[in-house]
């Protein structure tokens, strides 16, 4: 076991960590210099001097860099519904106390592809370093679930990645597959790192994958597939197999053959395995015009209704908004009406990274479809001596990025914050970070943070507090972008819709409530909003632009008056209509 | 089974996917001759979903006398896709009146004037006028609802395209 991941294990200060998390944060103490460079997100370890690296450490070892996702965790995020439905609440007796994410986001890809896709190119560690190179902590290789990954790929690609972890210290590098979800689009399966992870990987692939067991069709027997896929992830954490399994459903919108009632299946097979899906699909450099870029749609959203996909879904919604996925991008829209039901579904903004515009490598000589089913994987990428302007990718970290609150930084930590749902997203380094937290008012108890649920006595009256760091500095198309506006989206939570049509995917409650001017801020900002006094369970979310481009949502300008613009095709730049979107804080009245 | 259209015949070829029901859809109205009208639907059933085609504005009899021309095709009984073939509630014209002349770039009332299609229709946020033009790349297919028929279009790097084009972006190569 010479390629243990480097921060999960053995460090000392692990086995007392929890015992920081039942104190008190300070959240709202001065923090010196040191302090602040510590929890700086933006500065590796080696950008840090020794006696910032030490608070650095002593903040880690506090649960403090890094967040409090651990905190909040499965038992915050376990859902509302049960808190509304059952006497005494949600939360499980002893859980944790819910903390506001203070600092240390992790920013992360949990959708990249490598040699060993049919349909990619580069080695692990072309990926894996790039990635760490524009500022991923973390990433998740998920190469096509498929026969001959099922057969060699899924296999041959995990010494790749173990070597990977060894030349990239501090960086976590997942193993994971991009599963054809039966009757569905595709999902990242993933799990933490050990002696487990190709077996589980391998057997899931060979018993569950949709293109392995021609399960592609919208068949009842195929759902159920999917679904008893999504249990067996659970019991491999149940046996201790892996200590963490995922599955988040990418592109869910692109072929409309996600329904709602396949999302709320997997979600319900096991909440603790299907946790989200793609706000915002990867191939985000596909819209750049032909002779500068690939000139087809943004995120390859080109699209138009199959015979699987789902009939009510409407043709806007086969279109990114603002480079996301419909579901997410509309206001009042299937996100928000998974929200609504008072359960966790969290989001996530990755590369699908197979191909890179402007890269100037290609597959080597003698690569073929042939050649790759009989080895599973390409030849390692050579120089082209030519730019690839039709490619439709940016490498991991240099367009999207997914911050996920982690205890620490591990690889079952960043697993478990983002199943507690503390997660924020954003495209071309738009913002710096986000913080948030719902809090009574006048100080009457601790706040929650993204994934949380607030809950007070009825009538409490609560608020919201927002502090933004902007950019600061530039991104890698090399401008500072400008956040010159927030949104606060609002929703009433009310479970009831959705358990009588498992296919509802409007949530009529939720729009946008608030807006701020944020122009010309350029240091860390804070937003307060008075959410009122609480009588029936609510959540809040955010989202803030750059403010180039929009348009009246999909539901309308009385739910959401300037929303993402629905990407044109063939011409539309990324990097000039740039989007951040954060996860929910529920707020529950109890008696 | 008959309609206010005349009699509408649907054909079950296990096509998984649009383009090979179109492939069919041409080989059938050119051996069918004028007046032949042939949309897509989706067939469902308990083995799966698939692309249909319901073809009115022709006898059944001269239908099936041209069905040797396609491989494995048969007459399908699907009475729910008859009902929205003929209430125009659903389906995807691929062979319509007027389809020839939808070539090159088109202006929105260019297109209703000379052919079935009952109004050009933007995606959310994109008003047409009349004289704006589309950009076919002689690939249209208006679709049937609420009685309408409507061509989907959206902003394009030349203006107005339709919503569906001709080549439809695959997943992946590996299934």
């Amino acid at each position: 076991m010479t390629h243990q991941p480097p921060h999960d294990t053995g460090h000392s200060h692990d086995a007392g960590h929890t015992h920081a998390h039942d104190g008190h944060t300070h959240a709202h103490a001065e923090p010196d210099d040191a302090t602040l460079a510590a929890l700086d997100p933006s500065a590796a370890d080696r950008d840090l001097s020794p006696g910032e690296l030490s608070r650095r450490n002593l903040l880690r070892a506090a649960g403090i860099a890094g967040g409090p996702a651990a905190a909040a965790g499965a038992a915050g995020m376990v859902g509302v519904t049960p808190a509304m439905a059952e006497p005494g609440g949600g939360r499980p007796e002893g859980a944790p106390p819910q903390r506001p994410g203070a600092a240390g986001w992790l920013a992360g890809d949990h959708h990249i592809h490598t040699q060993y896709s049919s349909d990619a190119q580069y080695t692990v560690l072309d990926q894996t370093q790039h990635g760490a190179a524009y500022g991923l902590d973390w990433m998740v290789i998920t190469d096509h679930g498929g026969a001959t990954h099922a057969r060699i790929g899924v296999e041959l690609v995990n010494p790749d990645i173990r070597a990977a972890r060894t030349r990239l210290p501090g960086t976590l590098i997942f193993q994971g597959l991009e599963w054809n979800i039966p009757a569905a689009e595709h999902g990242t399966v993933f799990v933490t790192p050990g002696r487990n992870e190709v077996a589980v990987l391998k057997q899931f692939e060979t018993d569950y994958d949709g293109s392995v067991n021609n399960a592609s069709s919208s068949t009842v027997a195929n759902e159920r597939l999917a679904v008893a896929g999504v249990q067996w992830l659970g019991q491999q954490m149940d046996r201790k197999r892996v200590a963490e399994a995922l599955f988040l459903a990418n592109h869910p919108a692109r072929n409309g053959i996600d329904s709602p009632h396949e999302i709320r299946a997997w979600r319900d097979a096991d909440p603790r395995v299907a946790v989200g899906f793609e706000g915002a699909p990867g191939h985000q450099a596909a819209s750049l015009p032909a002779g500068y870029g690939p000139g087809s749609n943004r995120g390859y959203y080109g699209n138009s209704p199959g015979a699987n996909s789902f009939p009510g879904y409407p043709p806007e919604s086969y279109r990114t908004w603002g480079g996301f996925d419909w579901m997410t991008a509309t206001v009042g829209g299937l996100w928000d009406s998974l929200l609504a039901e008072g359960r966790p579904w969290t989001i996530s903004a990755n590369s699908d990274s197979h191909v890179n515009w402007s890269d100037t490598s290609r597959r080597p000589d003698g690569s073929s479809s042939e050649q790759f089913a009989r080895d599973g994987r390409y030849g390692d990428p050579v120089y082209a001596g030519q730019v690839n302007l039709a490619a439709g990718d940016f490498w991991p970290g240099f367009y999207s990025r997914t911050h996920v609150g982690a205890a620490r930084r591990g690889y079952a930590a960043v697993m478990q914050g983002i199943r507690a749902g503390q997660v924020w997203v954003d495209h071309g380094q738009l913002v710096e970070q986000v913080e948030v937290l719902v809090r009574p008012k006048r100080g009457r108890g601790q706040g929650v943070t993204l994934g949380g649920t607030l809950q007070v006595k009825r009538g409490t009256p609560v608020e919201m507090v927002v502090r933004i760091t902007p950019a600061r500095r530039p991104n890698w198309a090399q401008f500072t972008p400008s956040l010159n506006r927030v949104d606060l989206v609002r929703g009433a939570v009310d479970p009831r819709p959705a358990r009588s049509d498992r296919d509802t995917f409007t949530a009529p409650d939720t729009r946008v409530v608030g807006r701020w001017d944020t122009s010309g801020r350029t240091q860390r900002f804070e937003l307060t909003r008075d959410l009122g006094r609480v009588e029936d369970p609510f959540y809040v979310r955010l989202r803030g632009t750059d403010g180039n481009v929009s348009q009246p949502g999909y539901l309308g300008a009385d739910v959401d008056a300037e929303g993402p613009r629905l990407d044109p095709a063939g011409d539309s730049d990324p990097w000039l209509d740039l989007w951040f979107y954060t996860n929910p804080v529920w707020v529950v009245p109890t008696r | 089974m008959s309609s206010p259209l005349g009699p509408v015949t649907v054909l079950d070829g296990g096509w998984s996917g649009a383009a090979a029901a179109d492939h069919a859809a041409h080989v059938l109205a050119a051996a069918c001759g004028e007046g032949v009208r042939v949309a897509s639907h989706v067939l469902a059933d308990d083995t799966g979903r698939r692309v249909g085609l319901a073809v009115d504005g022709v006898a059944p009899d001269v239908v099936a006398r041209h069905l040797d021309l396609l491989d494995g095709v048969r007459v399908a009984a699907a009475p729910d896709v008859v009902r929205a073939h003929v209430s125009r509630t659903s389906g995807r014209l691929v062979v319509f009146r007027g389809v020839a002349a939808l070539v090159g770039r088109r202006t929105a009332a260019g297109i209703v004037a000379d052919s079935e299609v009952d109004a050009v229709v933007g995606l959310a946020g994109c008003v047409v006028g009349d004289d704006d033009e589309v950009d076919t790349d002689d690939f249209v297919r208006p679709t049937w609802r609420a009685g309408r028929c409507e061509l989907l279009v959206q902003p394009g790097t030349h203006g107005l395209r339709p919503f569906e084009v001709r080549h439809q972006v695959l997943c992946c190569a590996d299934h």
